[in-house]
Order: structure tokens, then sequence, then C-alpha cells
């Protein structure tokens, strides 16, 4: 790939997607259809152009360990409180809204627990963080590069013979590919207790049989699914910031847009994905 | 040493560089000239490779950059100095990790770096103090010194100066134009300088070019500058509003 150390190349096609489908009615459908096919072939072009390019970066040198480890923090230490608040509500809501659905109380004692366990390990709890996630993380990521983009920074970086693809933009991808899992990991924890909490406390069901039932149901698989999409959603949120702050073009409003672009993106991406591995991988 | 061969570059079909073409010797100090909006800025970061050309070459010690691979392109860049006219400083780092962000990157040590930063800072005349400060906390002006200094930390052979003087004072102003001096005199940098400010382009030019609407239409020594009969020169280092050059104001 040549070097281009302007962002000429990363066109902003997912823009494109999206103004073409807002115009339907005028537009044969065919020609919609087709322009929209080649949008989005072009836009997955571009974003894999442009991970490749960042994770290209990991064989070269200098190794920036110390960004990466500043970034685990940013994006994982700090996304702890609301990722986990998040979590201990969903397992109790779950708890709440799946014992509504069994009207045989020795039935619910059983199979409340499975519910909780394995929508949270195989779905929610790797969802849901990472939506929160890419509201907090991927919007400041888009924000912090695009404001550097627009002020010359990222120009600056490079008179300083420094890779901003290295600098900035693969530090945050590894950052969030290894945070994002753990983050999932910890949001699982705590959203089955909260489901525990609330069917045992509040819903009045047997805590042996609870925990007895939600072990035995729960298949390494079901933990292995979780994690892989949480880490290719982590992959995402970053790529969706990281790019849409690259490429930002004009001031503080184009900043703006690039923040919101980033965040809604990286939530259609996920939800997307979601299907996609759940399907792929069920 | 460095030389530029018909440029040309336009965004979205307005055309601002219209075939640049100009000659930078080793150790030269050249400074451009030219209204506001004519492009000067964007020459110098085709230049750079901040800005893709549109056609045209850039020659450095004889050899074309405008298609360089990644690991060239960055080796190439060690060896250029860039103030940016709006500084464009780092502003998640403090004053001194700005001025040493090469050292660092190159792995000097932080005590060392942090020595060499203070240093570079008297240099533009900045206290010690102003070292831990953040960018945010400082005048414009003093951001423009800090990103001079950062700019000239790891003493490149070739410097580019946007508007190096712009927005301070007659007394510092003259402090910086001694230091441009210094630099290509101690060390024999070459430089290219954009400026507005007559009186620092007399003092540090070697040459002189003038931009005007997309192409360069003097070039000279002082002197010859100075004493050109093409109006547009005459027009503006004299900073008339009557002449050929005509400002897109309406007169009331
Ligand atoms: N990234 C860009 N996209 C589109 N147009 C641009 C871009 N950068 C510069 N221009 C345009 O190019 C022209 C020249 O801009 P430039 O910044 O080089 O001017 P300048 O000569 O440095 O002016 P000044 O003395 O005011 O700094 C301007 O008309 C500007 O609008
Ligand atoms: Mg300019």
């Amino acid at each position: 790939m040549p070097a281009t150390l302007t962002d000429g190349g990363h066109s902003r096609t997912l823009s494109t997607i999206f103004q073409a489908l807002e115009l339907p009615i005028l537009v044969n459908p065919v020609t919609l259809i087709g322009r929209t096919t080649l949008n989005a072939i072009n836009t997955a072009g571009t974003l894999t152009l442009f991970l490749g390019e960042a994770l290209g970066q990991l064989v070269k040198r200098p190794m920036y360990f110390r960004l990466f480890l500043r970034q685990c923090e940013l994006v994982g230490v700090n996304s702890l409180p609301i990722v986990l608040l998040t979590a201990i509500f969903t397992g109790g809501v779950l708890a709440l809204q799946s014992f509504r659905g069994f009207d045989n109380a020795t039935i619910a004692a059983e199979s409340v627990g499975t519910v909780v366990a394995l929508s949270m390990l195989r779905e929610l709890g790797p969802v849901l963080a990472s939506l929160m996630v890419a509201g907090r993380v991927g919007a400041s990521m888009a924000a912090e590069i695009g404001t550097m983009r627009v002020t010359e920074q990222i120009d600056a970086l490079v008179t300083l013979a420094t890779n901003p693809m290295k600098y900035l933009v693969l530090p945050r991808i590894l950052a969030l590919a290894v945070m994002m899992p753990l983050l999932a990991i910890l949001a699982n924890v705590v959203g089955i207790f909260g489901g525990y909490l609330v069917a045992t406390k509040s819903l009045g069901l047997n805590a042996y049989t609870y925990i007895d039932k939600s072990f035995a149901s729960v298949q390494f698989a079901d933990i292995t699914l979780g994690l892989v999409k949480a880490f290719v959603f982590g992959i995402i949120i970053a790529l969706m910031g990281c790019y849409h702050g690259y490429t930002t073009r004009g001031g503080a409003e184009g900043v703006g847009r690039a923040t919101t672009t980033a965040v809604v993106y990286a939530s259609v991406m996920i939800l997307v994905t979601d299907y996609l591995l759940t399907a792929l991988m069920f | 040493m460095l030389e530029i061969r018909n440029l040309t570059k336009g965004f979205g079909g307005r055309q601002v560089l219209k075939g640049i073409n100009l000659s930078v010797p080793k150790g030269d100090s050249t400074v451009i000239i030219g209204g506001s909006g004519s492009g000067k800025s964007v020459l110098l970061k085709c230049i750079l490779g901040l800005l893709e050309p549109d056609d045209g070459q850039v020659l450095v010690d004889g050899q074309d950059t405008t298609h360089l691979d990644e690991k060239t392109r960055y080796k190439l860049m060690t060896r250029f100095g860039m103030l940016f006219q709006n500084g464009a400083l780092f502003d998640s780092l403090s004053v001194w990790e700005n001025v040493a962000f090469g050292l660092i990157r190159e792995g000097t040590s932080e005590s060392k770096a942090h020595k060499i930063a203070v240093e570079k800072l008297a240099m533009v005349g900045l206290a010690a103090h102003v070292a831990d400060q953040a960018p945010s906390e400082l005048s414009g002006g003093m951001k423009k010194r800090v990103a001079l200094a950062r700019a000239i930390c790891q003493e490149p052979e070739i410097i580019f100066y946007d508007e190096p003087t712009t927005g301070l004072d007659p007394i510092t102003s003259d402090v910086i134009n001694e230091l441009i001096l210094k630099l290509k005199r101690e060390l024999g940098v070459t430089s290219v300088t954009i400026t507005h400010d007559m009186t620092s382009a007399y003092k540090i030019a070697d040459h002189i070019s003038m931009l005007f609407e997309g192409q360069m239409i003097a070039y000279g020594t002082v002197p010859e500058i100075q004493k050109s009969d093409n109006p547009y020169v005459q027009q503006f280092i004299h900073g008339r509003a009557d002449g050929p050059i005509k400002m897109a104001v309406r007169a009331h």
C-alpha cells in the first residue's frame, strides 16, 4: 500500500449509503439496491484497508506499549462503573421478566437461573456492555482524534516522523480488543449476580436450585460465544471511533458530526454483527 | 537541495497552486510572501507530503519525494522541521513533552529530554516554568513559540516556518528573527519561511519569492525585490490598498 500521509484515501462512503437510503421514492429500486450494494462494498473495503493499515503497524518498531496501557485504563477501567451498573439491572430485569413467563413456581425456580445465565453470557452481557462502551469510548475517540485532525495535530505528528496510525489508532484498537472481552466477563458475572439477587430476595426462589440449575445449563461454548462477540465488538467500536475521527473535515461542526456518526454506526454494526455471529456460531 | 517543479494543487475544482517552481539551495533562507489565502500554507503542506499534490515534483537532494513508501517518507521527515501556522501543539501533552516529542520518540531519557526542552524554550524566550504547563494555559504568542521550539528541537536540516512572528510583539519578533538567523549560521539550516511581516522578511531572507494567483511571480534577493519594478510586488511589500492587486471588498 502506498504511504499517503493524507486521509484522502478513506472516502466517507458510509454517509453516502445513508444519503442514498433517504431518497428511495424518486429512485428506481433496482438502481437503489445496486448503488447501496456498491457503496456497502466500497465502505467495507475502505474500513478494511484502514484496519489493515493500523494492524500492519504491529510488526514495525517502535512499539508504543505505554500508549496501549494508557488506553486500556481509559477504555477499560473507566468504563467499569457504567458497564457494571447496566449489567446488574439487566440481570435483575431478566429474572423478573422470565419469572412472569412461567406459570408454575417449581419450573420457574429451575428455569429462571438458566434464562438469566444464558441470556447474559451469550447475548446481553457482551452486547449491552459494548453499546455502553460505544457511547462512551467510541464517541470520545472520534472527538479526540477528530479534534487532532482539524487542529493539524495529526499533521504535526507526521512532521515529527511519527505515524499517526501507529501512535493514535493502533493502541486504541488493541486496547478495545483486549478490554472489551474483560468488561464482558465482568458484566456477565455481575448480571448473573443481579439476577440471583432478584430471584432469591424478591421472587423468593430457592437459592440452591437457582445456582445449581444455572451452572448445569451453561456450556463452555456459551461463554466463548460471548467473548468472541465482545472481542469483535471492541474492534468495531475502536475502528468506528478512530476512522470517523481520522477522516474528520471542517472545524467543530465536523468533530460533532464525526462523534455522532461513530456512535451510531458502531451501535448498528454491533447489532448486525451480533446477529451474524450468533447465526454462524449457534 | 530542495526543488519544487511545476507543482499544482486544487480543492474541489478550484486551483490553488497552478504550477509552482521554486528552488532553495542548501543553507539558503527563502521567504515566501503573498496575499492571505493565496496558498502559501498549502504549498508547504504539499512539500511535506501532508497534502498530496495533484501534479508536479518535490525534489530533496535531487530525489522526488512525492511517491515515497511509508518507511522512506517517515525517515525523510526526521530531516524536516515544521512550524505550523496555528501551532498544532498536542493538547494532551505538557509544553515540555510537546517540545521534546521527537526526542522521547527516539528513546531519549525523560530527564535528558526535559533538560533539552527547557533549553529550547529558553531559545524562544520562554521561562523554564512554562515547561510544565499545558498548552491550553498559554497565550497565542507563547503557543507559537512553543511550536517553534518543537520544530527546531531535533536540529533538523530543513525547517519550514509558517508565519513565525505573527502575533508576537516587535521585540519578541526580533528574538525569533535572530534565532532563525542563528540556526542558519551555526547549523547551516536550510529554511522556507512564510511571513507577512516585511521587517522580518528583509532580516532573515536570502531570497524572497512572491506567490500570486497560484504562481510565483517574483524571485530575488532582498535588494532585488525591494527594487523590483513589478507593480504587484511593489504594492505588496509596501502594503498599499491601491494597485494592481484588487481585494475582494466593495468600497462604500
Ligand atoms: N484542506 C483544504 N480543503 C479545501 N480548501 C483548502 C484546504 N486548505 C486550504 N484550502 C484553500 O486553499 C487556499 C489557500 O489556503 P492557505 O492556507 O494556503 O492560504 P495562505 O496563503 O497560507 O493564507 P494565510 O496567509 O492567510 O495563512 C484557501 O483559499 C483555502 O480556502
Ligand atoms: Mg497560511
